[in-house]
């Protein structure tokens, strides 16, 4: 009987041997030497599944995390913020406009720029008849627009003293 | 596949949390190569958080045609061939007869060498005796479970390389080991 060689031995542990892995272990199974062989592969392949090697450190992760924000910082977000800050500041200066300005004063400018002037004042007139209709309370929206506005502000300043990035991030 | 291109895709957009995803799921692996092939006890950190610097500066290459802990491990491979070659050590691969002067020298005595071992320990001191190509394949295959053609990825080299070079490890630590020690008194 012909002796499995080492190299069929551990290709038959391997579980990538070409011979019919059904004959190799019919011979393992008659043939002492070869089974000693073959035992002595197994516990070294148990013994090298366990030959752990040192973890590295709990805070691995921190420390690539913080690598990479210095070496790239995170790509500026364009969240909703920019539109809804946009908006607020348009809302509350609008609101602003019609709730507090006495337009009077524009008949002057109609006197002095003539039909231009007239029909700027016609135009805010005409908005703020608008928004009475839709029962939007003006002084509302002045103040919710203030809010926002303030709220962005903050948030600015609180970056510029963490020395990030102005990014409007929510 | 298509979690790993998925994991990319949610770090391409900008969330943090999936590349932490990402280096805790693959730091073993990272390490492991590191370990293997940098002789530098002190450097090997450095070079593992290198290692993820590259990978999440490279990320938009990644094209999943690739699994994503081969794609990772090339990259730690290569990180470390730049180190070996920017400190002049050898990165040539030593046949593993040439180390067998080293590992005598560390062989235990007949005192140290007795009955009831833990056999992983006694392979651990054993596999840092061999060349670092045989002991670098060796972990991949053993402890990552990285099929032939997946080391032959990460290691740029051919399949039946990183079987030969598998072989004759194994065979030479078979060698050591039970001219050492009984192998029925090896504990695992």
């Amino acid at each position: 009987m012909k002796h499995l060689t080492e190299e069929q031995i551990q290709a038959f542990l391997d579980g990538s041997s070409d011979q019919d892995s059904k004959s190799l272990a019919l011979h393992l199974y008659f043939c002492p030497d070869c089974r000693r062989t073959y035992e002595e592969y197994q516990k070294l392949y148990m013994g090298l599944a366990k030959a752990e090697i040192p973890d590295l450190p709990a805070s691995f992760a921190e420390k690539v995390m913080s690598r990479i924000d210095s070496v790239n910082p995170e790509p500026e977000k364009t969240s909703l913020w920019i539109p809804v800050f946009a908006l607020a500041n348009i809302a509350a200066g609008l609101a602003a406009i019609i709730y507090f300005i006495d337009f009077s004063f524009l008949s002057d400018f109609s006197a002095f720029f003539g039909q231009e002037g007239s029909h700027l004042r016609i135009i805010i007139g005409k908005i703020g008849g608008y928004m009475d209709m839709m029962g939007v309370d003006l002084g509302f929206v002045f103040m919710v627009g203030l809010a926002i506005l303030a709220i962005g502000a903050i948030d600015i300043l609180l970056r510029i003293a963490k020395k990030k990035p102005v990014t409007f991030v929510v | 596949m298509e979690k790993d291109i998925e994991l990319v895709k949610r770090v391409l957009a900008g969330e943090s949390k999936a590349f932490r995803e990402i280096i805790s799921g693959y730091q073993r692996l990272v390490n492991h190569i590191v370990y293997r092939m940098v002789p530098n006890e002190r450097d090997r950190e450095d070079i593992c958080q290198d290692v993820f610097v590259r990978v999440y500066q490279n990320l938009s290459r990644f094209r999943g045609e690739s699994r994503l802990s081969t794609w990772i491990g090339r990259i730690a491979a290569n990180r470390c061939i730049d180190f070996l070659q920017a400190r002049k050590l050898n990165i040539a691969p030593n046949p593993i007869e040439d180390s067998d002067s080293l590992a005598d020298e560390s062989r235990a005595t007949p005192e140290t060498a007795s009955a009831h071992q833990n056999l992983a320990e006694i392979l651990k001191r054993e596999i840092d005796n061999i060349p670092h190509p045989y002991r670098t394949v060796l972990t991949l295959y053993h402890l990552d479970d990285l099929s032939y053609e997946e080391i032959g990825s990460v290691l740029d080299m051919p399949e039946g390389t990183v079987k030969s070079y598998l072989f004759r490890a194994r065979k030479k630590l078979r060698e050591r080991l039970s001219s050492r020690y009984s192998i029925e008194e090896l504990m695992i």
